[in-house]
């Protein structure tokens, strides 16, 4: 049998290298696998979503801890701490005034903040787990319970002197091919007896979905 | 066959080119990756770096002001005035992220100053009091109770209003942040300032 | 006129080539017969257990059509059917009380759904886009943009996190300041006066009343009115202070009467406003859906004139008469294009509410129907005009074809072959996008009461069928949703 097209054979074979190589570009670009962050080191760094991944807490952590550690408060907490005497502080919840949903990344940031006041300082923490179905009351009354007047109470009830809060918000714009939350979190100590804000932190960060 | 070869390479081609273009859908970015990413104007509304400028000018003018000093005297006394902030008061007909603002001058205030601050974003009665300032309800005598009640010598309040006009689909905002210090026994204000900003939408 | 002749090798293959096309005609043909399965095929078995009350057969149904096994999962790659489909089952599981479940589908639709902007796009990407199918982005209209939002706050509020409640209304906000920026005339107000008011609630029962008094405003601004919702706003705006400024002379008047009258401390609001109160949020019937309709040419053009809101989007005398010229010589036959109809669904339901054998005040929350139908009266012109445009282009392709292969070859069966493969090929992949939100109710009623803390029977009667539950009410706002019977 006659080859349809005569003397186009190489043509045919060149044809057929560049759809092949076509395919497998095609199917190794729609094909995924499965990989470790151990495997590939990068995993951790592309950003996926809006909201907070691991690298935007550890940036948002570090900004925040290096500065209370830094602060004229911790200054005092050691020096009491020196005398005998170290501080009991409780860590409640961060507020979200976002519109995102990052609850799990608030507590995950919180969790981190107090791993290195345990470990780093010679204050006394009071944990969250140990607030157990008071935390879960603070939560759930958001608002009311974000009252400094009202977390006094809970930190009194918890033999505490000082608590470390904070609030988190955002600016979020979106136009026909992109959109943009800027976020402002701020981390506060507050004296239990008179509400005065002992330190205070903003830190902020930028996520975007750009066409 | 030069019509087969031509038509064959352009197959080929365009299966190529479909497969790559996979590669050009939108995709998620951080600052640290895209480092104008704070600069676009998207909308009308304040955007952080707005809220960086409006606030900026407000606070460097009341952190050089004599109510500021007085305080950083008073603290040297070792009478350290107790400096109750409020929310601003949103006066635009926009949701505009304020409360970042209220707790960008708690920072300053907390950090460069020798006041103690009180937040009382919650004293919802107060700060109804506080809006009512400015109308015949005012009464200086119920703030200064208020302030006895929260120990406060002084208040930090402030309000944002706006002007929006529209021509066809071109659009202006025009901001004015407005910032107060009063003291609470006097109502009295201390300290008073504008700063002013515009966005808009044009073709 | 000089007679161009193939080069020899294409002359042998002529015979090849003729087999090629007939096998491509057929194959299409037999395509074209069988037909090709749109969206509301698929969904039709699972809405019709859905209106008879069979609704977990219906999850079953959809977590089969996007690969899942059970409704925990959600499929491994989100196409664009996937997440309309996704967000289909998400309104059924918040009909059986799966509310976290729906909450987690419908956040991970609002990630993935784009909206459909006529506005800048032209009739060329329009057109495409209406007649791609899966293969393009599903892109919902601005009102199936807000309600995803409105109804996701119902799922938060119904397990009492107000915290992701309030999330969701800002996101609503969002979305709501966009379309409003663009001037969107496919939105009703009441779309935006749903949203509004959950958002109210959302901030409300957390004490945040400046917040509940902007959202409440907005949503008597957009139409949801009642005189206990009056006496609320009164009272709100007395309280905090609210100005409502640019919220329009309805919201002024309640601002003007808040200012007289001595104020209400905020703990007098909480008891009177907030403390045991009851929610009952009740979705009926169904939406509207798409279905494919094969218009001839002439009324197609009728209906693109009768349609005509955007003027970006018309045909102009010379693509109208390239229509019938077409229309004429057979180039082109119809136009095949969504049509919205409401075969197979429910008409209006009466909502009937029982809150411990007492009947409970019912009013409007959303008119999705008519939403549905305002939007698709607005746009469908354009997109039928886009929809012309395209066949003319593809008839064109087809007539162009049959020229190019008559000449090269001298045979005009040969070009005739040609054309259809063309056109045929075009056709076989031409099925009108009938996707749409499908499952959304025609109707949400709102009923709402105060009650001393206890444990109270709630029931809900839709067209005869009767939901019952037991609610417990104590300190701040219960929120309950029925909307398994339609």
């Amino acid at each position: 049998m006659t080859f349809p097209i005569r003397g186009t054979m190489k043509e045919f074979q060149t044809f057929s290298v560049i759809l092949a190589l076509g395919l497998m570009a095609h199917l190794t670009g729609c094909a995924g696998q499965h990989m470790r962050g151990s495997e590939n080191p990068a995993l951790d760094q592309m950003t996926f979503s809006l909201r907070f991944d691991r690298a935007d807490l550890d940036r948002l952590y570090k900004k925040n801890i290096e500065e209370l550690m830094d602060s004229s408060i911790m200054g005092q907490w050691k020096g009491q701490a020196q005398n005998g005497a170290p501080p009991n502080v409780a860590v409640f919840p961060i507020r979200n005034e976002t519109s995102e949903h990052i609850r799990g990344s608030l507590d995950a940031l919180v969790s981190k903040i107090e791993t290195d006041l345990v470990n780093d300082t010679p204050i006394s923490i009071i944990a969250q787990e140990s607030q157990g179905a008071l935390i879960s009351e603070v939560k759930r009354q958001q608002s009311s319970a974000y009252d400094p007047k009202r977390l006094a109470e809970y930190g009194e009830q918890l033999g505490a002197q000082y608590y470390i809060t904070g609030r988190i918000y955002d600016v979020a714009e979106r136009t026909k091919d992109a959109r943009r939350v800027q976020y402002f979190l701020f981390l506060q100590v507050l004296d239990v007896e008179t509400g005065a804000i002992k330190f205070q932190h903003e830190a902020s960060l930028t996520k975007a979905l750009i066409g | 066959m030069r019509f087969t070869r031509l038509f064959a390479g352009l197959l080929a081609f365009a299966f190529l080119a479909t497969s790559f273009a996979i590669g050009c859908a939108p995709q998620y970015v951080r600052d640290t990756e895209k480092r104008d990413i704070d600069e676009a104007a998207m909308s009308t509304r304040l955007d952080r770096k707005d809220l960086n400028r409006l606030y900026k000018e407000n606070v460097d003018k009341m952190m050089s002001s004599s109510v500021v000093g007085q305080w950083e005297r008073q603290a040297a006394q070792g009478e350290a005035p107790v400096v109750a902030i409020f929310p601003m008061r949103n006066e635009t007909s926009q949701n505009l992220a304020l409360d970042a603002l209220l707790s960008k001058f708690e920072t300053d205030l907390v950090n460069q100053t020798a006041a103690d601050v009180v937040s009382h974003e919650n004293q919802a009665e107060l700060i109804a009091e506080i809006k009512r300032q400015q109308s015949s309800a005012y009464n200086p005598r119920r703030l200064a109770g208020y302030g006895k009640q929260l120990g406060a010598q002084y208040f930090v309040t402030g309000k944002v209003y706006g002007v929006r006009e529209q021509v066809k689909a071109e659009k202006r905002q025009q901001y004015f942040m407005f910032v107060q210090v009063l003291d609470v026994e006097t109502g009295a204000i201390k300290f008073q300032n504008e700063a002013g900003l515009t966005k808009g939408f044009m073709k | 006129m000089v007679q161009r002749r193939l080069p020899q090798p294409l002359q042998h293959s002529t015979s090849a080539f003729s087999i090629l096309l007939a096998l491509m005609v057929s194959g299409f043909a037999m395509v074209g017969a069988s037909g090709c399965a749109t969206y509301t095929d698929h969904v039709r078995e699972a809405k019709q257990d859905a209106l008879q009350g069979r609704t977990q057969q219906a999850v079953e149904r959809l977590n089969k059509a996007i690969g899942a096994e059970e409704s925990h999962q959600y499929p491994e790659k989100l196409t664009s059917e996937n997440t309309l489909m996704l967000l289909e089952r998400a309104t059924l599981l918040q009909a059986i009380g799966k509310y976290k479940l729906a909450a987690r589908d419908m956040m991970i639709a609002d990630q993935q759904l784009d909206w459909l902007d006529i506005g800048a796009q032209g009739k060329a990407k329009i057109g495409k886009y209406m007649f791609s199918g899966s293969s393009v982005k599903y892109r919902a209209p601005p009102f199936e943009r807000l309600l995803l939002n409105t109804l996701n706050m119902v799922n938060f509020m119904a397990v009492g996190d107000y915290e992701g409640a309030q999330v969701e209304a800002r996101r609503f906000s969002i979305v709501e300041y966009f379309f409003l920026n663009d001037e969107s005339k496919t939105l009703l107000p009441e779309s935006l006066a749903l949203g509004n008011y959950l958002g109210g609630v959302a901030f409300e029962a957390t004490g945040e009343y400046n917040q509940a008094a902007r959202y409440y405003a907005d949503a008597y601004r957009y139409g949801l009115r009642t005189s206990r919702f009056e006496r609320r706003l009164v009272d709100l705006f007395r309280i905090t202070g609210y100005g409502g400024k640019g919220k329009g002379d309805a919201v002024q008047q309640l601002v003007d009467r808040s200012r007289a009258g001595s104020v209400l401390s905020f703990e007098e609001y909480r008891k009177q406003y907030v403390d045991g109160e009851l929610l009952m949020v009740v979705q009926s019937g169904m939406a509207p859906y798409k279905e494919g309709k094969k218009y001839p040419v002439g009324q197609a053009i009728a209906y693109a004139n009768a349609h005509s809101y955007n003027y970006n989007y018309t045909l102009s005398a010379k693509e109208k008469s390239r229509a019938r010229e077409m229309a004429v010589s057979g180039a082109l036959k119809w136009i095949s294009f969504p049509q919205l109809t409401e075969k197979g669904l429910p008409g209006q339901r009466n909502v009937n509410i029982f809150v411990d054998g007492r009947e409970a005040a019912v009013f409007m929350g959303s008119n999705i129907e008519r939403q549905v139908e305002h939007a698709w009266e607005r746009i469908s012109g354009a997109l039928m005009v886009a929809a012309i445009t395209r066949m003319i282009t593809r008839a064109a392709a087809g007539a162009g074809a049959r020229e190019a292969t008559q000449q090269a070859t001298g045979k005009s069966g040969l070009g005739i072959l040609a054309q259809l493969a063309v056109e045929g090929s075009m056709l076989a992949a031409d099925k009108p996008d009938t996707r749409s939100w499908s499952m959304l109710p025609g109707r949400i009623k709102l009923a709402r009461v105060r009650l001393p803390d206890g444990s109270y029977p709630v029931k809900v009667k839709v067209a005869g069928r009767t939901e019952s539950r037991n609610v417990e009410i104590g300190s701040g706002v219960r929120v309950v949703n029925f909307s398994r019977n339609r």
